[in-house]
């Protein structure tokens, strides 16, 4: 059953859309890695969810349907980036441990630890790890926001998991 | 007794079995319990996710995006490029060309051809009927004639008219 049928007005969109904001926003910055680049891509996406507004009618899971557009939306910057500077690489180049340009909150610090253990995943793995441990999503809210199989949803957790628990046995607690 | 409940939900939680229940517990035990030390970087990891999840936009970016969809909202107005000066030309042109016709009526009243009324009955189909297929063709020829004459008449006038109608335009040129 769609979640929304007819046209939508400006407070309508703000109290069923706006709300992902920041969830999408988390997204993006976990996939582009710039506050700043991160939050023009959700303003950029939100506005186009606005303009295809017709399109709800075919929503089953709006959530889902929100997650994908921005995975798809940051996807597609990253691979125009990559033409641009070949300097993406299938998804592993950023998990150095270069500290965020625009590091300037508290937060900046979260990130920057979190950049440097999730960016050693691949891009399969790290979108899963965050929608299901930052975003406490189910399997199955990640199987439609990324539109993958279960099966793939869980193993892409698994390895992820897995890569994370060697890399934090090694590591000294700073906490 | 809290420590192997810890490390079975750690195994749980590595191995990808866990539920959404049990990793909550996993947290909440992580950050009330008195915990060993080779569990304290699970501490911290987990602090890292929930911390990461808190991360949000302002308000300042709410009013950013509704500004730009209130605006796009709005029913844009139909805007009407007629000037008064392009008015006032069409109005021109069609005082122009009411006068023109007037005039062309005017001075040329159209002749209606009179037809004789013996004609008209000839070509009464309801009442004549030929007697033989030679009568039939004459009176059929006859009428096509006729209609052929009355066509030629009616396209001489409307040809004249639109000549007049060219001999004002230089005029007014």
């Amino acid at each position: 059953m769609p979640l929304y049928l007819g046209s939508m007005n400006p407070t309508d969109f703000k109290n069923t859309i706006l709300p992902y904001k920041d969830k999408m926003f988390r997204l993006a910055l976990r996939l582009l890695n710039k506050r700043e680049e991160a939050e023009d891509l959700v303003q950029e996406v939100l506005i186009k969810l606005w303009q295809q507004q017709d399109r709800l009618a075919e929503v089953q899971n709006l959530e889902a349907w929100v997650i994908r557009l921005t995975k798809n939306q940051c996807i597609d910057r990253l691979r125009g980036s990559k033409n641009k500077h070949k300097e993406w690489k299938d998804g592993l180049d950023w998990a150095d441990s270069t500290p965020l340009p625009d590091a300037r909150t508290e937060s900046a610090d979260t990130m920057n630890k979190l950049q440097k253990l999730m960016g050693r995943l691949p891009e399969s793995q790290r979108l899963v790890m965050q929608l299901r441990d930052v975003e406490g999503m189910s399997y199955q809210e990640v199987t439609e926001a990324l539109d993958i199989p279960l099966a793939q949803v869980k193993i892409n957790l698994f390895r992820a998991r897995q890569t994370m628990k060697s890399i934090l046995s090694s590591r000294t607690p700073q906490v | 007794m809290k420590q192997q409940q810890i490390q079975s939900l750690l195994d749980k939680y590595f191995a990808g079995e866990s539920s959404l229940q049990e990793e909550a517990q996993l947290r909440q035990l992580l950050q009330t319990e008195p915990i060993s030390e080779e569990h304290l970087t699970y501490r911290e990891w987990f602090q890292l996710l929930d911390e990461e999840a808190e991360l949000s936009l302002g308000d300042d970016f709410d009013a950013k995006v509704m500004a730009s969809i209130e605006a796009s909202a709005k029913p844009q107005p139909v805007i009407r490029n007629l000037s008064t000066s392009w008015i006032l030309r069409i109005a021109a042109v069609f005082a122009l060309v009411a006068t023109g016709l007037w005039w062309l009526v005017r001075s040329n009243p159209v002749e209606v051809p009179v037809v004789a009324e013996a004609e008209v009955k000839v070509i009464d189909w309801s009442k004549y009927e030929p007697k033989t297929v030679e009568e039939a063709y004459k009176v059929t020829r006859n009428a096509f004639r006729k209609v052929a004459t009355e066509f030629n008449e009616g396209t001489a006038i409307a040809t004249q008219g639109i000549d007049k109608m060219g001999e004002m335009g230089k005029l007014m040129k």
